[in-house]
């Protein structure tokens, strides 16, 4: 690791320290000791979820021996990304042949998958057809219920929706994933048909495949933990923002970039909801009822090896922790001083 | 325990690869040699010193700050990650997996330990 990297971890370590620290800047009103400890745990947390640079070294090494050409799956997404954007049109079968390209590039790792995207595409672009000329989204229903992976479970749940019986509610999340398989591609579609707004589509892009990656993947709740942050990082890359930069980003900083789109807003939104528990927010969508069963279920919120990831949407939800103020005249100075001996002294 | 088995278990606990891209890791095993695998091996150990050497330098740097901004703070009250900080220096370079897992679960122990 480069020396400049490892300074900047640091950096990011002493802004995080200095924010517990100056909670209590003035000496005279000193707070309990258990406050203290608390905030040591988290400090230690922070620290532990700083490990982008060397997660990012790791896998280039392993690669190279590998001779794995595939970048990591946020790398890909973005490629998958740049593909769409040179591929934007207003014609149906051009966006299809697109988006075909595109999930090959990102799923070409995992053959079931890019079996299972391309079928539905199929399935997709043979119900456009039929429904010419009128809005996708109000033919989920018929494409669910003509689908080649008919789910009964699903159409049980619409015959007796009024009932919502408890069982029936619990058998319901096993079929989140199908539907928002169906869901994920005709945002992608609607996102490609919104020329005009080739940005915020693109972002609606990386999300939909990422929701489709968690889905087909059957991917624990850490890795929704994992994916949130990087998604904000390839708002950041979509915005120009170098790589290197991306990667030191703090969460104040990936919290205002996300605070500028939609897509982002909604990302906030879902740490805040994660990290309170809040039932509620969480299962407001067909997406979040499936990810708080997910979260229940692995014991998200008491198992420690989620800490470090648990930190940094942490950070995500309280909207980003704001670098600290230096303040003049304070005996708090004092301290900054000795942490910067501290840090900088070995 | 075999070298394929060794990677595997190495992947699924490291902090150094991505929780994401962990699965993508475990899927491709089966694929590489025994040769590779050892590279593999050696280099999730490299990067794994890593990150617990950073882990522990900062934590040790900032229980140190927080000792002496709040001088009356008893030493029991906080992990003991100087000493943890000392050992791992000490056999550093020849770190072992099970080494880099045992003082990861020190780490945890302490925190679990100071429960105000």
């Amino acid at each position: 690791m480069r020396e400049s990297q490892t300074g900047n971890i640091i950096e990011s370590a002493e802004i995080k320290a200095l924010q517990e620290i100056e909670k209590v800047s003035d000496p005279g009103k000193m707070e309990p000791i258990s406050q203290i400890i608390n905030r040591i745990k988290k400090i230690n947390k922070s620290i532990r979820g700083l490990d982008l640079v060397i997660e990012s070294k790791t896998f280039q090494e392993l690669a190279n021996v590998t001779r794995v050409k595939l970048p990591r799956l946020n790398d890909r997404l973005i490629f998958g990304i740049k593909i769409l954007q040179k591929g934007v049109s207003e014609s149906r079968e051009d966006s299809y042949q697109y988006i075909s390209k595109a999930c090959n590039k990102l799923f070409e790792w995992d053959q079931n998958i890019l079996f299972v995207v391309n079928k539905n595409l199929k399935d997709l672009k043979r119900y456009t057809k039929i429904k010419k000329g009128t809005e996708l989204k109000k033919y989920t229903k018929d494409m669910i219920n003509n689908y080649p992976f008919k789910n009964d479970l699903y159409e049980q749940y619409l015959s007796t929706q009024k009932e919502k019986t408890k069982d029936l509610k619990t058998n319901f999340y096993l079929t989140i994933p199908f539907i928002k398989e169906i869901g994920d591609l005709i945002s992608i579609y609607d996102s490609l048909k919104t020329v005009n707004k080739i940005e915020e589509g693109n972002i609606d892009v990386t999300i939909g495949f990422a929701k489709y990656t968690l889905n087909h993947l059957n991917l624990p709740s850490i890795y929704i933990v994992d994916l949130i942050p990087s998604l904000i990082r390839s708002i950041a890359r979509n915005q120009g923002i170098q790589e290197n930069k991306c990667l030191r980003m703090s969460t104040y900083e990936l919290v205002q970039i996300a605070k500028n789109f939609k897509v982002g807003k909604t990302l906030v939104e879902i740490s805040k909801a994660i990290i309170h528990e809040d039932k509620k927010i969480i299962t407001r969508s067909r997406t979040g009822k499936y990810l708080w069963s997910e979260l229940k279920s692995k014991n998200f919120w008491e198992d420690t090896t989620y800490l470090p990831k648990i930190s940094m949407l942490q950070n995500i939800a309280n909207e980003g922790e704001k670098p600290a103020k230096i303040k003049s005249n304070n005996q708090f100075d004092k301290h900054i001083g000795k942490l910067a001996s501290i840090i900088y002294s070995n | 325990m075999e070298i394929k088995e060794k990677v595997k278990n190495f992947i699924k606990y490291c902090g150094c690869i991505s929780e994401i891209d962990k699965y993508f890791w475990l899927s491709k095993i089966d694929e590489f040699s025994e040769d590779t695998l050892t590279q593999i091996y050696s280099i999730l150990l490299k990067y794994e010193r890593e990150l617990v050497n950073f882990e522990l330098t900062s934590i040790n740097k900032i229980q140190q700050l927080i000792l002496k901004t709040y001088p009356e703070l008893q030493d029991k009250f906080l992990p003991n990650y100087k000493e943890l900080f000392e050992d791992f220096k000490t056999i550093e370079k020849e770190i072992t997996f099970e080494q880099i897992k045992d003082i990861r679960n020190k780490i945890s122990t302490s925190l679990k330990n100071i429960q105000p």
